[in-house]
């Protein structure tokens, strides 16, 4: 997708929704593509007799390492090409398996500012079609004022 | 079991909290065509991760990789041995680890548990990676701490990885908890 809008902290609110990532229908080929990509050869994400019967899992497991990456993918285009995503924080607590749809979602829970920046908390989490969340975490978005000053890339540190 | 527990904390443990490898020798430069399939997979189709022009009128000035890709620039070198011959003799191997990029190892926490459940990640960013770029890592103990569960005592043991890019910016840290029980 990439950057909709040019967000600042002012027009923040508690509350807001962030823009949901959709991913889906997670293929068999879908997941596979993943363990090619990260050469993540754990059968249980592509050998179904092996992860079924072996290991007992339900189906092939779509990977936890790829599931950060569409939180990611959703904080990044919230915060704009002028925000910056300074913290990701998650667990994985259940699993996905294929052909499951899943959706990043996130929603704003605190806001601050600091050094004339703005500092935005979110909780964050990843849905599936069932409404089984299965990622449980949190975000620090920071962001900038209008007519504040510009958030420092490489991005140091609040306390900066 | 009825006998009184008896802490693994000992200051043996402790001391390991700050315990930090050397740097890492650096990855390859990371490559268009590895960002190229890594953005497929992810399905991001962000244009700064592939469109020169449209990269130069940003901060970054550049094409960027995702937010998260620096643990993915490790990869198996040329001439090791194979991970996955060990599926020759051992079909019930689940592979795990089989891509067999060598990860740096702290000295390992004598607790004396036997599971572990993967507690968590969580990641501070400072700066975007690039295609061209190498990363090199460094890893520490955290923080050790001692909890009690429903099922009796556990090890929580957060290691900590900083990636740093050619440049001798440190790009992410990351911080992972590992629950032994």
């Amino acid at each position: 997708m990439g950057y909709a809008t040019r967000r600042y902290f002012d027009d923040v609110k508690v509350g807001d929704e962030l823009n949901p990532v959709e991913k889906g229908p997670m293929s068999p080929a879908h997941i596979v593509r993943w363990s090619a990509s990260s050469e993540n050869w754990h059968r249980i994400h592509y050998d179904y007799p092996f992860t079924t019967g072996h290991d007992k899992n339900p189906g092939l497991l779509i990977n936890g390492s790829w599931k950060q990456h569409v939180l990611a993918q959703m904080l990044d285009e919230w915060a704009g090409l002028e925000g910056w995503v300074a913290n990701i924080a998650f667990q994985y607590r259940a699993m996905n398996i294929e052909w499951e749809t899943l959706t990043a979602w996130g929603r704003v829970t605190k806001i601050y500012e600091k050094n004339g920046l703005g500092v935005v908390e979110c909780e964050t989490g990843i849905r599936n079609n069932n409404g089984l969340e299965s990622t449980p975490g949190s975000a620090v978005i920071i962001l900038p004022k209008r007519n504040g000053k510009a958030v420092p890339y490489p991005f140091k540190s609040l306390e900066s | 079991m009825t006998s009184a527990h008896k802490s693994f904390l000992t200051g043996e443990v402790k001391a390991l909290i700050g315990v930090e490898t050397e740097w890492s020798a650096y990855s390859e430069p990371i490559s268009p065509s590895e960002t190229r399939r890594f953005v497929h997979a992810i399905m991001d189709d962000n244009r700064l991760y592939y469109d020169e022009a449209y990269a130069r009128g940003t901060k970054y000035k550049d094409v960027v990789c995702p937010p998260l890709y620096a643990s993915f620039t490790f990869r198996r070198a040329h001439g090791t041995p194979d991970p996955l011959d060990r599926l020759k003799t051992d079909r019930d191997w689940d592979a795990y680890g089989g891509g067999g990029a060598g990860r740096q190892t702290l000295p390992r926490v004598p607790h004396g548990f036997e599971r572990m459940v993967n507690g968590g990640s969580e990641i501070d960013l400072y700066k975007r990676l690039q295609p061209g770029k190498r990363v090199r890592t460094k890893v520490r103990y955290h923080d050790i701490r001692e909890r009690m569960g429903k099922t009796g005592p556990m090890a929580i043991v957060i290691t900590e990885t900083d990636f740093q890019d050619d440049d001798g910016d440190i790009v992410a840290r990351a911080r992972q908890t590992a629950i032994f029980r």
